[in-house]
């Protein structure tokens, strides 16, 4: 792995891809496509948003994604490995090493203190494996966080826990980081503040953001928009203004 | 894994208190109506041994399902604590959420109790059935002599206690503002309520137990009166530990988890531990209290057996010890049977609970990339660290009091003045397999639990 650079050397790399995914959910009188043929790829050192309305199934993709489900059909490559050929231990690993996670309720230990959060995934393995300091040190310092690395989660706003999620999510320089809805819980301000951040960080390095959204002022940080609509991926965007994205969703849901 | 494992193991425990007590009232009555007729039993004493050993076991067995009926309504309110939460928000009372949830307790105390009484007298209407007319000891005792009016006071207390754990465990919810109750729910999910230092009270029982302890021993180079000092000692011991558990107990359970490596399933459990130190202890107590009590009388009977033994330059050979000590782990065996099982059903719930609380945890881990199996020895490990914690404990305390005892009433009669310490292995082989079975009880449901769904299904579930 490389140090981040301004120069963005891994642009346009590409860190994960879908071809022809399908995923069925319910029984065979009444089947549902959730995920109906996708075929996408996201880039390293760029944040690539999805957005839709409710149901259209932007988690369910992105869980296809990060092995957390397995598709009907159709194929899944992440970081250079086939999902499809991996059991369920070296999917865990997989994630332990290369994915990152930010979620909606932030979801960190509260008996943990931030720091101790922050390295959880050290701990995973069956080793213990010690982050780049260095790296960590910086991460703490961009996100702000140094002042509050002994408090508990039930210590911080809801914008400092996610600070901290963010931190755990980069830590061990992840190839790619998965958000479902990160900005879900946190005001508008704050939520901008935290988006600005993580693209801050991964623009130009060589880890790629997912960051699945119902909010286009927070899809306006993306340098990518993808708009999915009945499992589909109807639209396909390069970095716009808010104004935008939210015209553009309106349209397509009146389009159905 | 849910309000229905809680109130089910509620009931149980319930039931099974009753039973022990009304058996053992019963059958205790029936001996001292058996013995008053025989000539054998005219005196007073044997009828005071049977009444002590009657009542110190049923108190054990009244204070062990009062820890466990608690946890398990601990149980029942966690994983209602949202509801509860959110009806207040809705506008209930708290007053009227407090007198439902007392009610379904003093309900399900009736049940339990009513079920305990009739199975117990059940077992001792047989055993009387089986015994009577073969000449034996019971045969003077009639069928009217099973039923002991002092039986009503222990199940009274059970019930009692029964409408008091209910409320207790749904204390907090309901002492708060409706929009605390909400938050609230999330800190008692996370453990921020439970203390873990040793109260003084707790501290002076302790200490003045212990030196009661010695005091007795040394006093039992000169008289076996010494006895009585070391009973009073070893009571205000048993008091300070039950006071005292909620610091005791985790501090065990910290140094055995001190030898677990740092990282991986282990260090996820390690940090379960950690989290609810008052839970984890009160889940330990009765199992502690259970191994204490056989332990106490296998080691005293194996001691004085040695020392005798030694004395009279091993004329009694091995196997008259190891026959007198198997007779004994039968017999108290038997009494603190049921008493372990409650205990069980206790470590159980409570793994359970702690794991049910921790789903979204657990699920967020996963999700991160510990692996099923992983996830799996997590809980195993918390289970296997909390009976260890638990029976070290008990097979410690046991150890003590029993050759205390032996020492206070056998010393002075001995040339060596000291009774020779023995724990048998055979009764450590035994609390070991107790332990082992209870790791695989306690830990069983809760893995299932978590290995049912994927990371995903979980989280959303949690
Ligand atoms: N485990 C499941 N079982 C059955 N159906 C499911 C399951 N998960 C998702 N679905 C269905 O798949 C479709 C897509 O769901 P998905 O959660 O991916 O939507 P989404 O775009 O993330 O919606 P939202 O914005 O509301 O989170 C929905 O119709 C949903 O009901
Ligand atoms: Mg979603």
């Amino acid at each position: 792995m490389t140090t981040s650079s301004p120069a963005s050397p891994f642009a346009g790399a590409v860190v994960a891809r879908t071809r022809a995914l399908r995923r069925e959910f319910g029984t065979d009188g009444a089947r549902v496509a959730a995920v109906d043929g996708v075929t996408v790829a996201f880039e390293r050192g760029r944040l690539t948003a999805i957005v839709g309305p409710s149901g259209s199934g932007k988690s369910t993709l992105m869980h296809l994604l990060a092995g957390l489900d397995h598709p009907t059909s159709g194929d899944v490559e992440l970081d250079g490995h086939a999902l499809g050929e991996l059991d369920e231990r070296a999917l865990a690993a997989l994630r332990h090493e290369r994915m990152g996670f930010v979620f909606q309720s932030f979801n960190l230990m509260p008996a943990l203190t931030a720091l101790q959060n922050i390295r959880l995934p050290e701990q995973l393995g069956a080793r213990p494996r010690p982050h780049d300091r260095e790296w960590e040190a910086s991460l703490i310092d961009r996100l702000g966080l140094a002042g509050m690395l002994g408090r508990r989660p039930a210590e911080l706003s809801g914008g400092q826990q996610q600070r901290v999620a963010i931190a755990r999510a980069l830590a061990h320089r992840p190839a790619v980081v998965f958000a479902d809805e990160p900005t879900g819980n946190l005001d508008i301000t704050t939520g901008r503040d935290v988006l600005q951040l993580l693209a801050e960080l991964v623009r130009g390095s060589d880890c790629g953001v997912v960051m699945v959204t119902h909010d286009p002022t927070a899809a306006s940080y993306a340098d990518r928009v993808l708009s999915m609509r009945d499992g589909r991926v109807v639209r396909e965007s390069e970095r716009s203004s808010a104004a935008d994205i939210a015209a553009a969703m309106l349209e397509d849901a009146v389009a159905r | 894994m849910s309000a229905r494992t809680g109130t089910l193991a509620a009931l149980a425990v319930i039931a099974l208190s009753a039973a022990y007590i009304v058996l053992l009232t019963s059958l205790t009555s029936l001996l001292r109506a058996g013995l008053a007729r025989t000539p054998f039993g005219q005196g007073e004493t044997p009828e005071l041994v049977l009444g002590i050993l009657a009542v110190s076991f049923t108190i054990v067995a009244l204070v062990v399902s009062t820890v466990v009926v608690t946890n398990a309504f601990a149980l029942v309110t966690a994983t209602r604590i949202r509801e509860i939460a959110l009806r207040r928000l809705l506008g209930a009372s708290a007053r009227r959420e407090r007198r439902r949830i007392a009610a379904q307790g003093a309900r399900l105390g009736l049940l339990g109790t009513a079920v305990g009484i009739a199975v117990g007298a059940g077992i001792a209407l047989a055993v009387f059935a089986a015994n009577a007319g073969d000449g034996g000891m019971l045969d003077g005792a009639s069928a009217a002599d099973l039923v002991d009016p002092g039986a009503i006071v222990p199940l009274v207390a059970l019930i009692a206690s029964t409408a008091l754990a209910a409320w207790r465990g749904s204390a907090a919810v309901l002492d708060a503002s409706p929009v605390q109750a909400l938050g609230l729910a999330t800190a008692q999910e996370t453990g921020g309520l439970e203390s873990t230092r040793l109260r003084p009270a707790a501290a002076a029982l302790l200490l003045t137990g212990l030196v009661l302890l010695v005091v007795a021993a040394i006093g039992g180079m000169l008289t076996p009166l010494a006895v009585l000092v070391g009973l009073a000692g070893g009571t205000v011991l048993a008091v300070g530990i039950l006071t005292g558990s909620n610091a005791l107990l985790p501090r065990v359970t910290a140094l055995i988890a001190r030898a677990l490596p740092r990282t991986g399933p282990a260090a996820a459990a390690a940090h379960a531990l950690r989290e609810h130190p008052a839970r984890t202890s009160r889940a330990a107590l009765g199992v502690v209290i259970s191994v204490a009590i056989v332990t106490m009388f296998v080691v005293a009977t194996a001691s004085v057996a040695t020392s005798q033994a030694i004395e009279y330059e091993g004329s009694t050979d091995a196997v008259v010890v190891t026959e007198i000590m198997l007779v004994v782990l039968a017999v108290v065996g038997a009494l603190t049977g049921v008493i372990a099982v409650i205990s069980a059903i206790g470590l159980s719930t409570t793994v359970a609970l702690s794991t049910r609380l921790r789903a979204r945890e657990i699920a967020t881990t996963r999700i991160l990339g510990q692996n099923r199996g992983d996830a799996a020895r997590a809980i195993l490990i918390e289970g296997a660290v909390t009976s260890a914690a638990a029976t070290l404990s008990g097979l410690a305390v046991g150890s003590v009091l029993g050759w205390v005892g032996a020492q206070s009433v056998l010393g002075s009669t001995l040339q060596s003045q000291l009774v020779t310490p023995v724990v048998p292995v055979l009764l450590v082989g035994v609390i070991a397999a107790v332990a082992l079975v209870l790791t695989a009880l306690s830990t069983i449901a809760p893995m299932r639990f978590v290995l049912a769904d994927s990371p995903m299904r979980a989280f959303a579930r949690a």
